[in-house]
């Protein structure tokens, strides 16, 4: 990290810097981390050209019901990142009581939670945990949370279903 | 026998109806049922007036403005009816259309002018709500049926004359345009709600975006911190290990223990020798740094709070008080603000603030958690009172949303509130460091806590 960082710090010079250009000085400098010391089970990276634009990648947390699959994310920083938090869903269908069949993820920390100190490795590691660990008591899709709470081994034995099904 | 005395005072109240023309009084005569011919002698239309003015403080403000607009909109159409009439009196034209446009802009007069008297009685005697219908409130209403029923006729008639092939333009060009704007007023009446309709759907992401920026509406659930507990939040300036090493000798003790330092180099600012003044404060500091030869370690291990505490309470006894001196100000004047004695009581004193200069050993944390870049020479840097550091522009901006500490979600307020942190440990401070903690517990201003509401005062 240190060495681009570094290599970074040395091209800027804190003028008053406009938003977007500070944004995507850090986004770069993400960037440059996920790729040096990437998140476990985790990739993530820009689309095209475009740096406000990401896909990642998520490899089932084994011991989860979702091992089999991998998942493709969506990530769209807003122009005031870091202060805005980014935008993340789910291209991959899941069964899971926290993200809907749109791929939305219900997430404190991308919501009100979010702080600029957190990046989007951090983040990506906190959907890995929510996926090991759904949060049924805060559910976006409320069928699956009740199944989850009362009928744990059909919710896993669905979710080990569509990872199998979609997850590829 | 009150309705009575209502409808006298609506008369009384009708000053340009019965200057212009004397059709009101009669219309009211008839709308509101007289029990029998009231004598509206002087004495009684002093009361009534009396009464008017009583009424007119009870009543709402929104209230009070519609009814100052409908007098002036009465007004000005009477007396624009009036001049407009005497004007063109004797303009001719071919066409009978001119005599029917006078005609219309003089009923145009009346009907405001009639309407006015009810507005106002209406307003200053609003019908209770779920109170049963009176004859009263049954003749208003009528009334004002026939008022709208009259305006919407003058209207289309008058849109009738104005576009229905001879005007008389040149004849009589007031009558003409008087009548255009009654038109056009009558249009926008009629348009208002859809005016408003297309407002709202063509500027609605216009509004959101305002709503927006200024932090309001439900985009911001959390309230930003103001631009004045952010300001009172302290500054510090950064320097490299690398610089800090650099340039040596008292400068670079200066800078081992954050807040020590500050008060070393205000003491000593003059002198140059770090431990010059040779007064209490210059050496209870110089002591604390001068156990750490070299400026080597330049983490924080002498706890920054009691010898700053010290220094300061050496300070206060010196000067007479000096505080708040870590507030956002002309930095670099440390000499200066030293020599300024400053009261404690008063916050703005501290606008001449001592530059506080921070060096942080270990790579790791010389980072700005927010913009992920490493902290340089002089750069400013926000020491929040959870002591996390910041730039000054990244978590300014932050806090201009959300008034909590990036890193532990502090509250702002709360932490302003809050004594400081105790320090790492205390083993380098020799002097002063029990009548500080004594000063710290017992004073809110210390170096650098001062609670917000001292920064607006």
């Amino acid at each position: 990290m240190s060495a681009t960082a570094r290599a970074d710090a040395v091209v800027k010079k804190k003028t008053a810097a406009n938003s977007l250009s500070s944004s995507t000085k850090r986004i770069q400098k993400e960037l440059a981390e996920i790729n040096l010391d990437p998140p476990c089970n985790c990739s993530a990276g820009p689309k095209g050209d475009n740096l406000y634009e990401w896909v990642s990648t998520i490899m089932g947390p084994s011991g989860s019901p979702y091992a089999a699959g991998v998942y493709f994310l969506d990530i769209h920083f807003p122009q005031d990142y870091p202060f805005k938090p980014p935008k993340i869903v789910f291209r991959t269908r899941i069964y899971h009581c926290n993200i809907n069949s749109q791929g939305q993820i219900c997430l404190d920390i991308l919501k009100d939670n979010w702080s600029p100190i957190l990046t989007i490795s951090k983040v990506l590691l906190s959907i890995c945990s929510l996926l090991t660990d759904a949060n049924p008591h805060d559910p976006l899709v409320a069928s699956i949370a009740h199944q989850y709470l009362n009928d744990r081994e059909e919710h896993d034995r669905i979710a080990k279903d569509w990872a199998k099904r979609y997850g590829h | 026998m009150s309705i009575d005395r209502d409808r006298d005072q609506e008369a009384a109240l009708s000053p340009p109806a019965d200057g212009t023309l004397s059709r009101p009084r009669s219309v009211m005569d008839l709308a509101i049922d007289s029990a029998g011919g009231n004598p509206a002698g002087r004495q009684v239309r002093r009361n009534l007036m009396a009464r008017f003015s009583d009424r007119w403080d009870t009543l709402p403000r929104n209230s009070r403005i519609i009814l100052c607009l409908n007098g002036a909109m009465t007004l000005a159409k009477v007396v624009a009816s009036t001049t407009v009439l005497i004007v063109d009196s004797n303009a001719q034209c071919a066409s009978l259309n001119l005599t029917y446009l006078k005609v219309l802009i003089g009923l145009y007069a009346a009907r405001s002018a009639m309407a006015f008297p009810f507005t106002v009685y209406s307003h200053l005697h609003p019908r209770v709500q779920g109170a049963p219908l009176t004859a009263r409130d049954i003749n208003l209403e009528r009334q004002r049926t026939f008022m709208e029923v009259a305006g919407t006729c003058l209207f289309f008639l008058s849109n009738y004359f104005l576009f229905s092939g001879t005007t008389c333009r040149e004849a009589a060009p007031a009558v003409f345009y008087l009548t255009v704007v009654y038109v056009v007023l009558g249009y926008i009446v009629i348009l208002i709600p859809v005016i408003l309709c297309l407002t709202v759907i063509l500027c609605l992401p216009l509004v959101l975006r305002v709503m927006r920026y200024f932090n309001l509406g439900p985009v911001v659930g959390i309230k930003g911190a103001t631009d004045e507990m952010i300001a009172s939040i302290p500054i510090v300036k950064y320097r490299t290990p690398a610089t800090a090493r650099g340039s040596g000798g008292a400068e670079a003790n200066q800078r081992q223990s954050e807040s020590a330092i500050n008060m070393s180099e205000r003491a000593g600012a003059g002198t140059g020798t770090g431990t010059g003044t040779g007064t209490s404060t210059g050496t209870g500091a110089g002591a604390a740094s001068s156990s750490h030869p070299g400026g080597q370690s330049a983490e924080i291990v002498a706890d920054p709070m009691s010898s700053s505490s010290a220094a300061e309470e050496a300070l206060r006894r010196q000067k007479g008080g000096l505080f708040g001196f870590f507030r956002k100000g002309k930095k670099g004047s440390s000499s200066g603000a030293a020599g300024k004695p400053q009261d404690a009581a008063s916050p703005h004193a501290s606008s001449s603030s001592a530059v506080e200069y921070l060096t942080l050993e270990d790579e790791q944390d010389a980072v700005c958690a927010i913009c992920l870049c490493e902290y340089e020479d002089d750069e400013e840097l926000r020491k929040m009172r959870c002591t996390h550091y910041f730039h000054k522009e990244c978590v300014d901006e932050w806090l201009r949303l959300h008034r909590n500490c990036p890193l532990c979600k502090r509250d702002i307020e709360e932490l302003a509130g809050l004594r400081e942190p105790s320090g790492v440990g205390s083993s380098t401070s020799p002097a002063g460091v029990s009548p500080s903690t004594s000063t710290r517990g017992s004073a809110p201003a210390g170096p650098s806590s001062p609670p917000f509401r001292r920064a607006t005062s």
